[in-house]
């Protein structure tokens, strides 16, 4: 039997268990996410987490009234983990490097999921946050590609439906 | 396959995946890529957002041939390749042509570009992944040439509209080395 049950199951969590997780979890599925393909080996993620006091300091240093979703998982999520990746002038490194950033963070969701860990990943235009990204220590020459809420769950959120792949896949 | 099986079969592959540049010469299904890419939106799709992305396979030989022809178009577009021998010429046309398929990932260009940009990352990481397990390799290839009017047209792309990788895909023969990553807990700052 093959793994594609897996991904069929897999979905965005929102809902946490406030069951503790160990930093000790999160960094093994780290060690195996950062397998993640990238463009001339230039591994180009950084990673902060944050759990406890510090990511109540996190979440009050975002604006509720412009990324209520933001504060909603930084509230919800026992871990934060804010992942990062470079801004470039070129806009093919940069653009290569983000989705490479992006490749990483979906390892870390479906690797989650195999120990039962739910994953929330928030990204919006985050440049104006300028007391979270102080905080956090994301420098300027860096672009936040994800702010990751990560837990246990106690019961499985919905799954949505997908939009058919049919209307939006050509053959040739 | 039990919860214990799919943890180390999906760390396995996560671990193991390459990018694979040089591909067997056996054909590869469209059902199949399609079935795949089924499974890889499935894991990736954010609730309650409108997939804005979508795909173009060209795995036919016609199909192939069209795209190869028009990858051609661009390089004589850009005058890089003038002076070239037909011979050579007709060379990288049959080397585009031996890939056996081509995904051509599109994104709309719209409020939130990055975040949809993301979601179709994290849906071809899926994809690759699941390719893996099926002795399938992948690489993402995102030359400028894409990005050129006689490709864009020829593939009808929409103003609103970027591609974002051309994916290809294929049965590899043999991995390439294993080149070493850098632990994550150099990369990682705790709060």
């Amino acid at each position: 039997m093959s793994i594609l049950s897996l991904f069929r199951e897999t979905r965005e969590v929102r809902q946490f268990a406030e069951r503790p997780v160990f930093r000790e979890l999160i960094l093994s599925i780290l060690e195996d996410a950062v397998w993640a393909p990238n463009h001339k080996l230039r591994e180009p993620w950084r990673f902060i987490y944050a759990d406890g006091t510090a990511k109540q300091k996190l979440t009050a240093a975002v604006d509720a009234d412009k990324h209520p979703r933001l504060v909603e998982t930084l509230a919800q999520a026992p871990v934060a983990l804010i992942v990062t990746s470079p801004s470039n002038k070129d806009e093919r490194i940069d653009n290569d490097d983000f989705g490479a950033v992006c490749c990483l963070i979906q390892n870390i969701q479906m690797l989650g999921w195999t120990h039962g860990l739910g994953m929330a990943w928030e990204l919006a235009d985050y440049s104006a946050c300028t007391e979270l990204r102080a905080l956090a220590g994301v420098r300027d020459d860096e672009r936040i590609a994800g702010i990751l809420g990560l837990g246990f769950f106690d019961s499985l959120p919905e799954k949505p439906a997908v939009a058919p792949l049919n209307d939006r896949l050509e053959v040739w | 396959m039990t919860a214990t099986q799919q943890k180390s079969v999906l760390s396995r592959l996560v671990r193991e995946r390459r990018s694979i540049r040089s591909f067997a010469k056996r054909a590869l299904s469209p059902e199949l890529v399609t079935e795949l890419l089924q499974a890889a939106e499935a894991s990736a799709l954010p609730a309650g957002r409108e997939p804005s992305h979508r795909f173009i396979l060209a795995s036919s030989s016609e199909g192939k041939a069209k795209a190869a022809s028009m990858i051609m178009d661009t390089y004589s577009e850009q005058g890089l390749y003038k002076w070239m021998p037909n011979k050579l010429n007709q060379l990288m046309a049959d080397r585009i042509a031996q890939i056996p398929a081509f995904l051509i990932v599109i994104v709309k260009e719209q409020e939130e570009s990055r975040r949809n940009y993301a979601t179709v990352s994290a849906v071809l990481q899926s994809l690759s992944l699941l390719a893996w397990e099926q002795g399938i390799g992948t690489v993402w290839n995102t030359e400028p040439f894409m990005h050129k009017p006689s490709f864009t047209s020829g593939i009808g792309l929409q103003a609103d509209e970027r591609i974002v990788t051309i994916l290809y895909l294929g049965y590899c023969e043999k991995a390439p080395k294993t080149k070493p990553r850098t632990s994550a807990v150099s990369k990682l700052t705790y709060l």
